[in-house]
C-alpha cells in the first residue's frame, strides 16, 4: 500500500517550510552571492551548497600559502566554519561572493603561516631547532609547476617585477617591507608595484568592478 | 599621513601589513570611502590567484565543517552598510514572493527568501505596538497616512504609508534604523497606487532606537543623504 505522498499545506507559514524543501530551490540559486546570501540568513542547506562551491578554491588557496597539506586543511576547515558564522557580514554591493570567501581564506593562512615563522624564529634563538618542513624559505618550489601555469594568464598579465612583488607576498605571506627589503627596492615602488599588477590582473580577468 | 594610509590599499589587499599598519589602515578604511572602493576592486584580482589553485580538501572535511556550523552561531552583531543592490529582490524571491507574499504597493523588503520574517508575521507578533510616524517638514506631499508597528521581540518593525507620493525621479525612499548616532539602511520602498505601501525593516530594531526615512538615489545609499522626511523613536 502506498501512502499519499502530497503534502497538505494549511497557512502561509506552512507553504513557506514546504517550499524550502523542495530541491528545486537549490536548481533556482546556483549564483554563489545568492548562497551566501542565504547563509547568512541561517539557511543551512545553502550553506552545505555553498561548501561544495567553494571548498576547492578555499582549500586551494591556503594550500599555496600554508604548503603543508595537514595543516592547510585545519586551517581551511576553521576558515569555512568561520565563513557560516560571519556570512552575514556579506555584502554583494562590495564584491563577489567568492572573493569574500578567499579573502579569509588568504588572510587566515597567511596569519599562520606568520605565527609559525615567528614561532620558528623563538624556537631558533634559544637553539632548539631549525627547521620545520613546509615552511622553510625554499618551500616556494613545492607549489605545482602545472598549477602554476593556470594562473599565467592572469600573471602574465603583470611585469616580472609586479608579478614578484604580488608573488612574494601573496604566497609566501611577506609584508610589503619585507618584499621590499627582499628585493632591495624602496617602500614606494613595492606598494605602486602592487597596486598596479593588482589592477592589471583584474582587468585581464574581466572582474566585475 | 593619509596619503601614505591611502597607498597601503594594495598590500592590504594582498594581506601584505603587518598587524599594526592592517589595524591603522582598518580604522582609516572606515572613514575612506575611497580607499574601501579601491580595496573592494584590488581583492577581485587577488582572490583570483588563490582561486586558480583549486585542489579538493580531504573529504572528511566537509562533515567536519558542517558538523561544527551545527554548533556554531551566526555572528549578527555587525552588519554590514549595506548598499542599494543589496535590498534589490533576488530572481528567486521575485517567484517566490508572487506565489507567497501579498505586499501593498512594491515594498522592497531586506532577504524575501523563504524562512524569513514577513511583514504578516511582524503585524500578528503577540507584543506587536503600532505608533504614528513624525511627518517632517521637509515631506513634499500633502496629507499622508504613516504608521509603524513594532515587535521587539522580533526586532522589526513595519512601516505603513497611504497617500505617499513617489520619491521622486530616480529616487526612492529609505529606511534608516539609527543607534547611537549611526544609520544603519534598512531597505528601500516605493508607493503603490494610491500612495499605499508597507515596507518590512528588520535591521535590529530593539528598544532605544529610531527609525527614519529620506529619500536617496534609486540604487541606495551607504548613509542618509536626503533630509528626514519621516521618523519614530521607538
Amino acid at each position: 500500500m502506498t501512502l499519499a505522498v502530497e503534502p497538505t499545506i494549511h497557512s502561509r507559514t506552512e507553504r513557506r517550510v514546504a517550499f524550502a524543501r523542495l530541491p528545486i530551490q537549490i536548481a533556482l540559486v546556483p549564483d554563489l552571492d545568492d548562497l551566501l546570501l542565504a547563509t547568512g540568513r541561517g539557511d543551512r542547506v545553502a550553506f552545505a551548497s555553498l561548501y561544495e562551491a567553494v571548498a576547492k578554491a578555499v582549500y586551494g588557496t591556503i594550500r599555496a600559502v600554508v604548503r603543508d597539506p595537514s595543516i592547510s586543511e585545519e586551517v581551511a576547515q576553521d576558515v569555512l566554519v568561520e565563513v557560516w558564522r560571519i556570512s552575514p557580514r556579506f555584502d554583494p554591493g562590495r564584491g563577489r561572493a567568492i572573493t569574500w570567501v578567499l579573502t579569509i581564506a588568504h588572510r587566515r593562512a597567511v596569519d599562520r603561516v606568520r605565527s609559525e615563522d615567528a614561532s620558528r624564529r623563538r624556537t631558533e634563538r634559544v637553539g632548539i631547532a631549525d627547521h620545520q618542513p613546509g615552511f622553510d624559505s625554499t618551500a616556494a618550489e613545492v607549489v605545482d609547476l602545472d598549477e602554476r601555469r593556470r594562473v599565467e594568464a592572469g600573471l602574465g598579465a603583470m611585469t616580472d617585477l609586479q608579478r614578484q612583488a604580488i608573488e612574494l607576498a601573496y604566497f609566501e605571506g611577506l609584508t610589503y617591507r619585507e618584499v621590499a627589503e627582499r628585493l632591495g627596492v624602496p617602500l614606494g615602488t613595492v606598494k605602486t608595484r602592487m597596486r598596479d599588477g593588482l589592477q592589471r590582473l583584474r582587468e585581464a580577468l574581466g572582474a566585475a568592478p | 599621513m593619509t596619503d601614505e594610509l591611502h597607498d597601503l590599499a594594495a598590500p592590504y589587499a594582498l594581506d601584505a601589513l603587518d598587524d599594526d599598519e592592517r589595524e591603522r589602515f582598518e580604522r582609516h578604511l572606515h572613514a575612506c570611502v575611497e580607499c574601501r572602493q579601491q580595496v573592494d576592486a584590488l581583492r577581485e584580482g587577488a582572490a583570483h590567484l588563490g582561486s586558480a589553485f583549486e585542489e579538493a580538501p580531504p573529504a572528511a572535511m566537509r562533515a567536519r565543517v558542517l558538523e561544527a556550523a551545527e554548533h556554531t552561531p551566526q555572528d549578527r552583531s555587525m552588519v554590514p552598510l549595506r548598499r542599494g543592490r543589496r535590498w534589490s529582490l533576488p530572481r528567486v524571491a521575485t517567484a517566490v514572493a508572487a506565489v507567497l507574499v501579498v505586499t501593498i504597493g512594491l515594498a522592497l523588503v531586506t532577504g524575501l527568501l523563504v524562512d524569513d520574517l514577513t511583514a504578516d508575521d511582524v503585524l500578528a507578533a503577540d507584543d506587536v505596538v503600532t505608533h504614528g510616524l513624525t511627518v517632517t517638514e521637509a515631506y513634499p506631499g500633502g496629507p499622508v497616512e504613516a504608521t509603524v508597528a513594532v515587535s521587539t521581540e522580533e526586532e522589526a518593525a513595519v512601516l505603513t504609508f497611504a497617500g505617499l507620493v513617489p520619491a521622486g525621479p530616480e529616487l526612492a525612499y529609505a529606511a534608516w534604523v539609527i543607534h547611537d548616532g549611526i544609520a544603519v539602511p534598512a531597505g528601500l520602498f516605493e508607493p503603490g497606487s494610491g500612495g499605499a505601501v508597507q515596507a518590512l525593516v528588520t535591521e535590529s530594531v530593539t528598544g532605544g532606537v529610531t527609525i527614519a526615512v529620506t529619500a536617496e538615489p534609486a540604487s541606495g545609499s551607504d548613509a542618509p543623504t536626503g533630509d528626514i522626511l519621516f521618523t519614530v523613536s521607538i
